[in-house]
């Protein structure tokens, strides 16, 4: 395996074209897409302009070239169309799909839709085909579909850094051997529900933005989607394909200063371009061009023109925001850019940053203003979001390697990763669970683990119990959180407390719906109040990646912090991400959590659509209860993970899987035994199985096949009668197999079948939403 | 001008959820930002909205929100010479 990740398709489509030749000529052309809004149906329309794609939802679907009846969003439309075109630009064949994955981003997922249909999604049935669209990952399976990809696929949140941190997480699959090539990017389409939470936040221009200029006055919104293809270089020349450029470094960092204003010593920024700079193995002065966030705000543009002085003091490289042309496309922005470094890299262009006059007093930095022809060999481009999310990447020069690899480009850091499939790694690093926290419907904040009495409860979702939050966040930060984020802190101070890890080397979170309740707080405002007087902070909080970003602002922790935002695989994708950031010595310690919340108003929606059941549920009687569906629930559970045994040591991690829409119940016997094949077990080696049963009889079917057949002779356990169902339910389930692993004991209340002693063996827990996500995890 | 500082810091009570704050609790003359009660940027935008939902004044450039609200007595001020 070649040592170098190349970069072997692009794709995009945004506001100044709908494929990477004609974006390339707009940029040349200086042709911006911004302009009056005659898209989007917003009572803004005369008040701002945006860089909107000027295609209809039908236009879409049509070119596209997609079944129109499927639940198509804005959103996945323009993420097919862009991944197509890397896709087929990196001549993926269908003998190369068993080992591709697909990393995606996106903010707001299907909002397009739901704000649309949000009143008939309550009450109505003629749009019911969306409801399922809304969330996050929806727009990543909808592409996956489409081109076949079901190895591995993952959905990123972080607000507007999402595309460069998918970029990341598909590098540290290639690294580990994951996958052997992965298509990485972000989609976001213009919504009404952006438009007027940046409009609260009074930081949209309603003229023309003007990046790093000292009369900038905020953003121009914009859509867009742009995706790459990754796979080693040396596989790319072997397939005799074409490299676009290399992936040189990357970085993520968290500048914990404050929910959405970025400092003004630009510490995440810095980091995050200082962090790439070091993985690529280059030094500042190697640096030819920036392709810069630069969104026009004036907050953004300084912080960022600060950080690029402090890392490259007066020998600041040319630099230009492309914001000008594309508006700020948000969780597309950093692959929508890292495409253009590309396009930059391989013609020796950098595109100017339009509308720029003066520069900005006391910081003294000009962009480019014009195209300008440059010899370029590595290009940064830079992405920061809410939550003081932080990202950089360094794209380099491809060029054909002679006897002696040019020490700019060698990445020394993964040397020792170059030659190594994933057998060398794993095994050489082991992962431990050091302490844990769960916030859960039943009482799991009590000292001991697991709680004595269980709750029995008969209501329609199940509920946390509520810690006295006061105790664990001031009275003024609380007043602003929802109750997912308070529950995700408690939650993750008790791991931290417990572990005596305090300053995690990441923090790394899952949650499949996110900040529920702010997003609807919001979204009914807007519906209600006809787009005004809408207050900032639920628009501000209901961003995926808050809870994460709050937990790294109490601790002032600048680490890499990561949200993953794809239904059942959003725990798993977290914790893949931690054991891949502990084996490659990354990170020594991280902080894992999965977290949802269920509403009055989710739960009554997903009710309609018979994913829930409708009337009140005894809870520790669920598989007995006739009605069809699950039921609902919600939960934080947290960990700390240490590449270092301990006495407070619960269990190692072994190993987490996911698969997706597989064929038959044969595959799924397939995929679990491969699994535990790959970690050197048979099924008789497993002291337990925990089974994510719901009260679904249709796809509780799956689990009880299983322990018919394959775990006939296993002690067999299951958990949502105790927490009910949600994204992230095997969160739960890892805290309670991680206490089981450290107690010897399984608790009473999980066991469905006692065959033999547990004897502290290795414990599977395998969960599966309605038959689509399936995962696995491992721990011994 | 009384009245209008006991209504305006209830409303503030409100609209920012400070929980634990009683209307007593704030002096109309202490610094909202800073060192005062510790306000932030986002809450500088709620009580903008605030100010256009309770009084119909509707502020274009938040850093004017920066004088306007350096504390509840300025608030009041600005509403009583603003309101029309």
């Amino acid at each position: 395996m070649a040592g170098r990740i190349a970069v072997t398709g692009i794709g995009i489509i945004s506001s100044i074209g709908n494929n990477v030749e004609e974006n390339h000529n707009a940029l040349i052309r200086q042709q911006t897409g911004i302009g009056k809004i005659s898209i989007l149906e917003t009572v803004h329309k005369d008040d701002y302009v945006l860089g909107e794609i000027k295609l209809t939802h039908d236009q879409l679907i049509q070119m596209a070239a997609v079944d129109p009846e499927k639940a198509w969003t804005r959103t996945a439309l323009l993420g097919i169309i862009a991944a197509r075109q890397a896709f087929e630009d990196a001549a993926v064949t269908v003998g190369d799909l068993s080992a591709t994955g697909l990393v995606s981003a996106s903010t707001v997922g299907g909002m397009d839709r739901s704000e649309l249909y949000y009143i008939d999604f309550l009450s109505e049935a003629r749009h019911n085909k969306y409801i399922d669209s809304h969330h996050a990952g929806n727009s990543t399976e909808m592409i996956a579909e489409q081109l076949g990809i079901s190895e591995y696929l993952t959905t990123v949140s972080t607000a507007c850094s999402s595309s460069l941190n998918s970029i990341i997480h598909g590098a540290r699959l290639l690294h580990h051997g994951i996958v052997k090539q992965v298509i990485v990017g972000g989609t976001d389409a213009l919504s009404k529900f952006t438009v007027n939470g940046f409009n609260t936040l009074m930081i949209l221009d309603p003229e023309h933005c003007r990046p790093f200029d000292e009369s900038r006055r905020g953003l121009n919104l914009g859509e867009g989607a742009a995706y790459l293809v990754l796979e080693w270089e040396g596989e790319a020349l072997k397939a005799g394909k074409p490299i676009h450029a290399l992936l040189g470094g990357y970085a993520n960092a968290n500048d914990a200063f404050h929910q959405t204003a970025s400092s003004s010593d630009g510490t995440g920024p810095f980091l995050a371009m200082s962090g790439a700079l070091k993985k690529a193995g280059l030094q500042a002065v190697d640096i030819d061009y920036i392709n810069v966030h630069g969104t026009g705000t004036e907050n953004n543009d300084l912080t960022e023109g600060t950080a690029m002085k402090r890392l490259f003091a007066d020998k600041v490289p040319f630099f230009s925001s492309t914001k000008a042309f594309t508006g700020h496309t948000l969780g597309a922005a950093g692959s929508v850019e890292s495409v253009f470094s590309i396009l930059s890299l391989k013609n020796n262009t950098i595109f100017p940053n339009i509308n720029f006059k003066q520069k900005i007093e006391g910081l003294g930095l000009s962009p480019v203003t014009e195209v300008l022809s440059q010899k370029l060999t590595h290009v940064l481009t830079n992405s920061f979001g809410f939550g003081g999310n932080d990202s950089s990447v360094v794209f380099s020069k491809w060029e054909k390697q002679t006897s002696q690899p040019a020490r700019a480009i060698a990445t020394g850091m993964e040397a020792s990763d170059e030659a190594s499939g994933r057998e060398s790694e794993v095994g050489s690093v082991s992962v431990f669970i050091n302490g844990i926290g769960a916030v859960s419907p039943q009482n799991t904040l009590e000292p001991g683990y697991f709680p004595e009495n269980i709750e029995a409860h008969e209501e329609r979702y199940l509920q946390i119990q509520k810690p006295d939050f006061k105790k664990h966040i001031t009275p003024a930060k609380l007043r602003r959180m929802s109750k997912i984020v308070r529950m995700g802190i408690v939650a993750a101070k008790t791991a931290m407390n417990e572990a005596q890890v305090h300053e995690p080397g990441a923090i790394l979170t899952g949650t499949g719906m996110g900040c529920q309740a702010d997003t609807e707080k919001f979204l009914n405002g807007l519906i209600d109040s006809r787009e005004t007087l809408l207050s900032p902070s639920p628009f501000v909080q209901s961003t995926h990646n808050t809870i994460g970003a709050q937990i790294a602002l109490l601790l002032a922790n600048n680490n890499h912090n990561l949200t993953y935002v794809h239904r059942t695989f959003s725990f798993e994708s977290a914790l893949l991400d931690s054991l891949m950031l502990i084996r490659q010595n990354e990170a020594e310690s991280i902080l894992l959590g999965g977290i949802d919340e269920v509403t009055e108003e989710s739960w009554t929606i997903k009710t309609r659509i018979g994913f829930y059941k409708k009337g009140a549920v005894k809870s520790l009687q669920l598989l007995h209860d006739e009605q069809t569906g699950s039921l609902a629930g919600e939960g934080a559970a947290f960990f700390v993970l240490s590449n270092e045994k301990t006495e407070k040591t619960y269990a190692e991690i072994l190993g987490t899987k996911t698969f997706f829409r597989p064929e038959n119940q044969n595959e799924v016997e397939k995929e679990i035994a491969g699994f535990l094949e790959e970690n050197h077990l048979r099924v008789a080696d497993l002291g337990l199985v925990m089974q994510g049963y719901n009260g679904d009889r249709v796809f509780d079917s799956i689990y009880e096949n299983l322990e018919e057949k394959l775990f006939a002779k296993n002690n067999t356990a299951w958990f949502k009668h105790l927490c009910g169902e949600y994204d992230t339910a095997s969160s739960f389930a890892m805290w309670i197999a991680a206490g089981a692993l450290k107690s010897g004991l399984i608790p009473e209340p999980i066991l469905r079948r006692n065959f033999d002693n547990f004897q502290n063996r290795p414990v599977l827990i395998y969960n599966q939403f309605r038959n689509v996500n399936h995962s696995l995890i491992l721990l011994g | 001008m009384e009245e209008l500082i006991e209504k305006l810091k209830v409303q503030i009570i409100e609209q920012l959820n400070l929980e634990d704050m009683e209307p007593e609790d704030i002096d109309a003359e202490d610094p909202l930002f800073g060192n005062g009660m510790g306000l932030d940027s986002i809450d500088a935008l709620e009580l903008i909205v605030l100010l256009e939902k309770e009084y119909g004044i509707k502020i274009q450039n938040p850093k004017d929100g920066q004088k306007i609200f350096f504390s509840i007595k300025s608030m009041a001020e600005f509403i009583t010479a603003n309101q029309k």
